[in-house]
């Protein structure tokens, strides 16, 4: 663990004493990382909010359940994060559906052309961006596109004029290849 | 063991947030159950996490912080249920004995409850609890009962055994508000059910915290808890 590491260990384990200066310390070095991947997610900046708090409510009441041991801190956060974002993008898409039963309501605000970038930012020090580098071009856009920005399988075959059945198939070949690849 | 090759998408897909209403439940349900579907999950959480490392930090909204101070004071909030399966990391598998703990838990809180003037054996004048807390440890199983009468009284139940390290001694608090912060409620040398307690303690409300930490000899010298934790719970209100 580097330093960065065990002082959020200590952080969250000072929330767990319900102190309140170790919430703060945590959302201030945290809470723009945390608030960047909701935003992707999202793409949103009062959802993204939602989802980073509802985060940090859930590590204020169950810090004494976090064991430093088990798992890196940082990325049982993401990990809390990522479940609450996606679940608030779940439930913003059963109400664009609700309404006018459009799929690509929600997604189609923003155009999302960036999983190329995402990929070229990844730390090239890694095998990620080499083995998602060796995917086809497609079958990467779909994996990037769903891990990145939340999209469902029927969103990506709505944005990519593609039938459902296509897409999943790119993701299933996609997948496997990429554990494969990492080993 | 095998692994289905069919789990490891599962897992893959899950991680992605792409399936399916009934198969995101079922795949939760064995991430709580099924300790080698969950490492299959958290190895896939693993492999893409890098991935959350590209996106550039954005700041929060102005007034974030106040609002997220405001939510972590709310006794809706504090009495928040745990985390859903989904929630937490796959691999800290023993966690999830969790939602069963707190059914016990629950169960036993309403066992002691109705129990609690033939448990007690006191005469039914005395007045019933306040408020009760079940402590859990931090592997999520009930470690003490917290019995709050009000004004300061206050009764601690053992629900597990434990021994104190020489040299140590076990300190109970409580909060109930951020300005105040922890209070002590006594310091145990051993761990037995014991009348704890401290002068002018308001009258306890639903969500309070009690804990039991450890503490150097004859208790945290700075007047906060400054050790481990061995038990937390927050109190329900009974009736």
């Amino acid at each position: 663990m580097n330093d960065s590491d065990q002082r959020l260990v200590r952080d969250i384990q000072s929330c767990a004493h319900g102190d309140r200066s170790a919430m703060r310390r945590l959302f201030d070095s945290e809470g723009p990382r945390l608030m960047a991947v909701a935003m992707r997610l999202v793409r949103n900046p009062v959802l993204a909010e939602e989802a980073v708090q509802d985060t940090l409510v859930k590590i204020w009441t169950r810090a004494a359940t976090f064991h430093p041991d088990r798992g890196a801190a940082r990325a049982w956060l993401t990990m809390i994060l990522r479940n609450t974002a996606l679940n608030i993008l779940r439930a913003e898409r059963r109400q664009d559906h609700a309404v006018d039963g459009d799929i690509e309501t929600l997604q189609d605000r923003t155009t999302v052309d960036d999983t190329e970038a995402v990929l070229q930012a990844l730390d090239p020090t890694l095998r990620l961006p080499l083995c998602l580098g060796a995917l086809e071009a497609r079958r990467r856009h779909a994996i990037l596109l769903a891990y990145v920005h939340g999209y469902s399988q029927g969103e990506i075959a709505g944005r990519t004029g593609l039938p459902l059945g296509t897409v999943k198939a790119w993701m299933r070949r996609g997948l496997q290849q990429l554990r494969e690849c990492l080993g | 063991m095998t692994p289905d090759p069919d789990d490891d998408l599962q897992a893959d897909l899950y991680v992605l947030g792409l399936l399916d209403p009934a198969e995101q439940a079922q795949a939760e349900q064995r991430i709580e159950s099924d300790q080698a579907f969950a490492v299959l999950v958290a190895a896939a959480a693993r492999r893409l996490a890098p991935i959350d490392d590209t996106a550039e930090p954005v700041p929060l909204p102005d007034g974030a912080w106040e609002r997220l101070e405001r939510r972590l004071a709310s006794p809706v909030e504090l009495a928040a249920p745990p985390l859903r399966p989904a929630d937490r990391p796959a691999a800290n598998l023993n966690r999830s004995v969790w939602r069963m703990v707190l059914g016990v838990a629950a169960a036993l809180l309403l066992t002691l409850g109705l129990a609690w003037p033939f448990l007690t054996g006191l005469p039914s004048s005395r007045t019933e609890p306040a408020a009760i807390a079940v402590l859990l440890d931090p592997e999520g199983a009930p470690f003490a009962l917290i019995e709050d009468f009000g004004g300061g009284e206050v009764t601690v139940t053992t629900l597990a055994s434990y021994e104190v390290p020489a040299g140590e001694s076990l300190q109970v608090w409580t909060k109930w508000s951020e300005e105040v912060g922890p209070v002590s409620l006594g310091v145990l040398d051993e761990f037995t059910g014991a009348p704890v307690g401290a002068e002018g303690l308001p009258q306890p409300i639903a969500g309070q915290l009690y804990e039991i930490t450890l503490e150097e000899e004859g208790g945290s010298v700075t007047g906060r808890p400054t050790g481990p934790i061995l038990g937390v719970g927050r109190a329900s209100i009974p009736g």
